[in-house]
């Protein structure tokens, strides 16, 4: 047994996981934590189905303890006539304005299976002006399958006719079970289209990176809209920035400019930048009480420096400058 | 403060693998051998040539000493709307035997009265025999969701298969056949 145990510990250090893979797959596992559903061919019912998971994951995976928030966007446009569903754009709204495309780069269980397929040694194909046009395509399938189809044909379109999340997650998961065996004579040519589209896409997360992500899902292209008011991910100080373009050369999604709709937010810029100027926003958001970098107001005089006649940090710092 | 939120995040996901795995088991509520619950739908019949919602209620022990087979489909289910013009044949065949075919929409009945109305002008075509079976209807939104009561959880089509003293003798989550049926329901009518 501590055999066992020493040789996945042995296997963690080799491979050395990022900050960034460990924090993916802690929310595919949690995502996905009803486990059992793998085993008893069901999926889970109870109440935290209603509430959305921020990434991309079948609301029929056996393990899902949530739901899709583009499956729910499509069934609520399906039901809505004339009435916004407020619930379901009030959620993506939410998750937008806070973490924004970081549910790409840290969340997202699908972007974690892409970023795992790209893993396999095989010769790349590097992003270029081809892929650029491509990336577009996301937008599209998002005004069409998502938000028009459900409305005008009561479909859910993407979850219908492209969804690799669904394929994977709802239908082999599903099926899979002794029980299910029989059924599989039933399948027809829905699946046969929507198991071809999913092999496709797996096999171009090993030659292109997030193949997925970058040109088909709706998701990050909502999710895109928020990019520059996000609470959460990269940013670029300008008045640092020598527009050397090493952050573009080295970012492998289709950026034109560090944190824009199509940047995921997963660091690997900040690293490359010789002038340092990329960095986390919101770094300053939680700060200690004895923290040196705290901002301090130069505007009030703390009541404490006022009533000694001391001088507060800020005129000190003024007057040594 | 960081290994506090390292050892906090930790936490919830040992609790949520333990709830969702151990506590909250989930266990379908009816099985093969109980006794079948009882459910009420709206119903909608052909008046002439097109569909509508009737004045008259579906009860499942309303007509006790029949055996009952219970077909739950959706309008958005392929495999649910192929096999229904089989059940519609089976009902026809075997008068004795009570065959419902329940629809669960997210919403009111119109884009299932309005598929209804589709088959029946393709009656021929689609395979229909004489749209014999008992068509129920209940909304998701608002009313029981009978699917669930009668022990659906993850597919569908469903079908449930209850004898004459109302004790479940069939229940999957698979699409069946004319041949399927007859294999499942003419034994129970021998005994």
């Amino acid at each position: 047994m501590k055999k066992v145990w020493t040789k996945i510990k042995n296997f963690f250090v080799r491979i050395k996981p990022s900050k960034r893979k460990i924090v993916q797959l802690y929310a595919a596992l949690l995502t996905n934590a009803n486990i059992k559903g793998f085993f008893n061919g069901q999926i889970y019912k109870g109440a935290t189905k209603n509430l959305c998971v921020p990434g991309l994951n079948c609301y029929s995976c056996p393990g899902a303890i949530g739901a899709c928030p583009l499956g729910s966007l499509q069934n609520a446009l399906m039901e809505s006539d004339t009435r916004l569903p407020a619930y379901i754009f009030g959620t993506i709204i939410l998750f937008g304005l806070l973490l924004g495309r970081t549910i790409c780069g840290w969340l997202c269980p699908i972007g974690l299976g892409q970023e795992l397929l790209y893993k396999i040694k095989t010769p790349k194909v590097k992003k270029n002006k081809v892929t650029n046009v491509f990336s577009y395509l996301k937008y599209v399938l998002l005004a069409v399958l998502v938000l028009i189809v459900p409305m005008i044909a009561f479909i859910p379109g993407f979850c219908e006719y492209i969804c690799p999340a669904g394929t994977f997650e709802g239908g082999l998961g599903l099926l899979l079970q002794e029980e299910r065996y029989a059924t599989l004579a039933q399948l027809g040519p829905l699946f046969t289209w929507k198991f071809t589209v999913m092999v496709l896409i797996i096999v171009g997360s090993i030659f292109f990176f997030r193949f997925f992500c970058r040109f088909l899902c709706p998701l990050g292209a909502l999710y895109g809209f928020f990019c520059r008011i996000a609470v959460l991910g990269v940013k670029l100080d300008k008045n640092k920035c020598t527009d050397c373009g090493l952050c573009i050369t080295a970012c492998k999604m289709d950026i034109k400019h560090v944190g824009d709709h199509e940047c995921i937010h997963c660091g690997d810029c900040i690293k490359v930048c010789p002038a340092k100027a990329i960095s986390w926003k919101a770094e300053k958001i939680f700060v200690r009480a004895n923290d040196v970098d705290a901002p301090v107001s130069t505007e009030i005089k703390p009541l404490a420096s006022m009533l000694k006649g001391k001088e507060t940090p800020a005129e000190t710092e003024g007057k040594n400058e | 403060m960081n290994k506090k939120l390292v050892g906090a995040l930790a936490l919830v996901l040992a609790g949520a693998l333990v709830y969702y795995n151990f506590i909250d088991k989930q266990t379908p509520g009816v099985e093969v051998g109980d006794k079948s619950p009882d459910f009420t739908v709206a119903t909608m019949a052909a008046d002439g040539e097109t569909f509508a919602m009737t004045d008259v209620e579906y009860n499942l022990y309303g007509n006790t000493g029949k055996v009952r087979v219970i077909n739950f489909w959706a309008t958005w289910c392929a495999a649910c709307k192929h096999e229904l013009p089989d059940f519609d044949k089976f009902a026809k065949a075997y008068p004795d035997v009570e065959v419902i075919a329940v629809c669960g929409a997210s919403g009111a009945e119109d884009i299932v009265i309005s598929w209804m109305n589709n088959e029946k002008q393709d009656a021929q075509k689609n395979g229909w025999s004489d749209f014999s079976l008992i068509f129920g209807f209940y909304d998701e939104s608002k009313d029981q969701n009978v699917y669930e009561t009668m022990g659906g959880q993850s597919m569908w089509p469903m079908t449930v298969v209850v004898d004459e003293n109302g004790t479940i003798c069939y229940s999957a989550e698979v699409a069946l056949t004319y041949e399927d049926l007859q294999g499942i329901v003419l034994p129970l009518l021998e005994t």
